[in-house]
């Protein structure tokens, strides 16, 4: 009995496993899915991405149905997961990636998925790039449509090494999407020492904030730059002068910045604030000993005194760097009074012959159209050089915008849309009559008019003085940039610019990004 | 011997509910006094508490400072009263001039602050010029022995003027000036400051903090006919 039983199991055994070779003939009807994915062949790396750059990705994507009817995803995550997440951010929703890269500069994975809706499946394609930082350029800062907003231009007439000259549009708003900039634009400007650069600061005309060179991302609003911030935002006028240390010579600044808010100077030591030992850095307020002031947008350092203008007692007051007061400059020179100088200021900077030469522009109280030359020198205290009257200068009575050489003898200032030079002769204590330098196309209105000052580390050493950047306005609402060259001796300017850039707003202030 | 076997294996089997006795025969709890507090990696045991009227409303006549007692060793499920006795020797306070809470510690708790109402007016004891101190020792009862030897005395200061904060050190003194009664006041009442560690070789903070002091001495002073004064009765400047 036993034996049968084997005998019955074996069969049985045998009968299931032929079973099993049958084809299955089920009663359902068979078709072949379209083809649906990613074509790889001869696919290449991505090169290192510069941010805020637009990377352009074809999907490569094969589908025999219509594209119409898939879903496009391409997102950016970070290649090492920190153990915080890897939130993947969402990068555009079309088939082909035309997208600018904001995020932080590191490694990441791009992912490029393709989902048809009625079956679910997916065609997916991973690429890993690598994301730098947008690096060195000329920061353009500008209004369009009530924000404000730079852009950086990368050009080979500033850093030498690049193939070709780009432009990485709205750094500060992709970067920064939920903290619009409004106002007017005040000033962009950069805090380096020790040979880095810390911070990036941008003023309006109702805020303020300090953005991370490496990304721009804001890193302190209005109110985290100060200990006790001021109640309403007015920032009118920001400066970076040289030479705090005297370390790095060509640097645009050495650790300090000078802010003139609603009339109220604000100095902030950031290289005695322990940085690197995580240390705050703020502002204090300079308190006048010698009364009350109004400070004018413009300031300075000069030699070791931070130095405003009192627009109320139509002075200068000065204290050193160390403390937080001001009082009266006390100068020498007969050509001027440093604390009694009657005159409304116009415009202040740097200029011939070293960090300590200081010029000014000065108009009367009441204003008949006289515009004054003042020149000064601050090295061991102060000596007024020289005092000009350049009221016959056509078209002075209307400029506002003014800028110095550093390395020769050369004023310039925009009237309309032609510039200005006013040859002078520190030695001689003379001053030419001014004459067109430079001149815009007709229809557009100069709204920055500044001469390169940078040099050092990523910008070629001969570049300072050697061009003018013009920034201009036209009706349509176009700004465009010119970079003119100048022969940084007489100030001769070449009219066909050696580079003319286009697409941004009314463009106020430039400055170098490292 | 099959027999032999099973029962030997049976026996060793049984050996093993055995309960195991404790490693450690004193299992006593032990209290120790103080708090301890994080400063950057160290970890700091204070052995008393202070308090300044100064620091305080002036209308306050009286505020807490606690106590904290800990125990080594196992908490127990039922409360625990302890003692803490006044040392005399190092007392200058009448028993009127405070009110002790209750000394019991908690069932299950490891630790308890015990609440010391202080007084701001002590007869015979001017807290302008001296510190009130009690202090306090833990006295071993049923429930608890002493923990390690120092860890016994607990010292509860108050006073009515302020004493200068460790980190008013040099450079802070660089800045906003000699460290008086009078200075500091006015720096807690217009910004709350009280630890200047912060400040510590951070010009541009010390320079903000000084710069607000002048402004809002500046405002103090015009708007009052007496200008504000430090202690030694002229005028505070920073």
């Amino acid at each position: 009995m036993k034996q049968k039983i084997k005998h019955g199991a074996l069969v049985a055994l045998c009968a299931l496993a032929l079973v099993a070779c049958f084809d299955d003939k089920g009663n359902y009807d068979y078709s072949a899915l379209p083809d649906f994915y990613v074509d790889t062949t001869g696919i290449g790396i991505i090169p290192l991405h510069s941010q805020f750059d637009t990377l352009r990705l074809n999907s490569r994507l094969v589908y025999d149905n219509n594209r119409e009817d898939l879903e496009f995803s391409w997102t950016i995550y970070l290649r090492e997961a920190p153990i915080s997440g890897n939130p993947a951010t969402l990068l555009a929703t079309t088939e082909n990636l035309v997208e600018p890269i904001t995020v932080y500069p590191s490694r990441y994975w791009i992912e490029f998925r393709a989902t048809e809706p009625i079956t679910g499946r997916s065609a997916i394609q991973r690429y890993p790039i690598t994301v730098e930082s947008s690096g060195s350029g000329l920061l353009v800062l500008y209004e369009r449509d009530g924000l404000v907003d730079c852009d950086l231009i990368k050009t080979k007439l500033l850093t030498g090494a690049l193939a070709s000259d780009e432009v990485r549009r709205s750094m500060y708003t992709l970067a920064n999407p939920d903290h619009p900039l409004t106002g007017s634009p005040v000033a962009v400007d950069m805090i380096n020492y020790s040979n880095v650069q810390r911070f990036i600061s941008i003023y309006t005309s109702d805020d303020g904030v300090k953005l991370s060179p490496d990304d721009m991302s804001v890193r302190d609003n209005f109110n985290g730059l100060f200990l006790f911030a001021p109640r309403t935002p007015r920032p009118q006028g920001y400066t970076v002068p040289y030479g705090v240390l005297m370390a790095n010579p060509g640097e645009t600044g050495d650790g300090l910045e000078i802010l003139v808010s609603d009339g109220v100077c604000y100095a902030n030591m950031i290289v005695f604030a322990s940085l690197t030992g995580g240390g705050l850095a703020v502002y204090s307020e300079r308190l006048s000993t010698a009364g009350d002031y109004y400070a004018a947008p413009y300031s300075f350092l000069g030699f070791g005194q931070i130095v405003v203008y009192d627009q109320l007692g139509r002075r200068f007051l000065s204290g050193p760097t160390y403390t937080t007061t001001l009082a009266a400059v006390v100068g020498s020179g007969d050509k001027f009074n440093f604390s009694n100088i009657g005159k409304d200021l116009v415009y202040l900077s740097y200029g011939f012959k070293d960090q300590y030469y200081i010029y000014a522009i000065f108009k009367n109280p009441v204003d008949n159209g006289e515009r004054f030359l003042y020149v000064m020198n601050f090295y061991g205290g102060p000596t007024a050089v020289a005092a000009w009257d350049i009221s016959s200068d056509t078209g002075i009575a209307d400029a506002n915008l003014f800028t110095f050489g550093r390395r020769g003898p050369t004023a310039f200032y925009a009237s309309d849309n032609k510039v200005y030079r006013i040859p002078f002769d520190l030695d001689a204590d003379s001053v030419a009559p001014a004459g067109e330098a430079w001149s815009a196309p007709a229809g557009e209105e100069i709204t920055c008019l500044e001469l390169c000052n940078y040099a050092g580390r990523d910008v070629q050493e001969n570049t300072r003085d050697r061009y003018l950047f013009v920034g201009t306005y036209n009706a349509a609402g176009e700004g465009k940039l010119y970079i003119v060259q100048m022969n940084v001796t007489t100030g001769a300017c070449v009219q066909e610019p050696v580079a003319t850039f286009d697409q941004f707003g009314k463009i106020k202030d430039v400055a170098f990004k490292f | 011997m099959k027999t032999l076997l099973y029962a030997l294996l049976a026996g060793l089997l049984l050996v093993g509910c055995e309960n195991e006795e404790y490693l450690y025969r004193d299992i006593s709890s032990r209290i120790w006094l103080g708090e301890t507090y994080r400063s950057g990696n160290l970890i700091i045991t204070r052995d008393s508490t202070t308090l300044s009227f100064m620091m305080l409303d002036i209308t306050i006549a009286e505020d807490t400072l606690y106590v904290t007692a800990n125990v080594t060793g196992d908490k127990a499920d039922y409360p625990r009263p302890f003692v803490l006795e006044v040392v005399e020797d190092e007392t200058n306070v009448p028993a009127s001039a405070y009110v002790m809470g209750e000394t019991v510690m908690p069932a299950g708790a490891f630790s308890v602050r015990v609440p010391v109402l202080v007084k701001k007016n002590i007869p015979g004891l001017n807290l302008k010029t001296t510190m009130a101190r009690l202090s306090l020792h833990f006295v071993p009862n049923e429930h608890f022995l002493p923990a390690v030897p120092d860890t016994d005395v607990f010292k509860v200061l108050w006073s009515d003027y302020l004493t200068k904060p460790d980190s008013w050190t040099s450079f802070i003194e660089g800045q906003l000036g000699l460290f008086s009664q009078a200075r500091y006041k006015f720096i807690i009442d217009n910004t709350g400051e009280t630890d200047f560690s912060r400040y510590q070789s951070n010009l541009p903070m010390t320079q903000a903090l000084q710069s607000y002091l002048r402004k809002t001495l500046a405002a103090y002073n015009a708007e009052h006919e007496e200008p504000y004064l430090d202690d030694d009765e002229t005028p505070l400047t920073f």
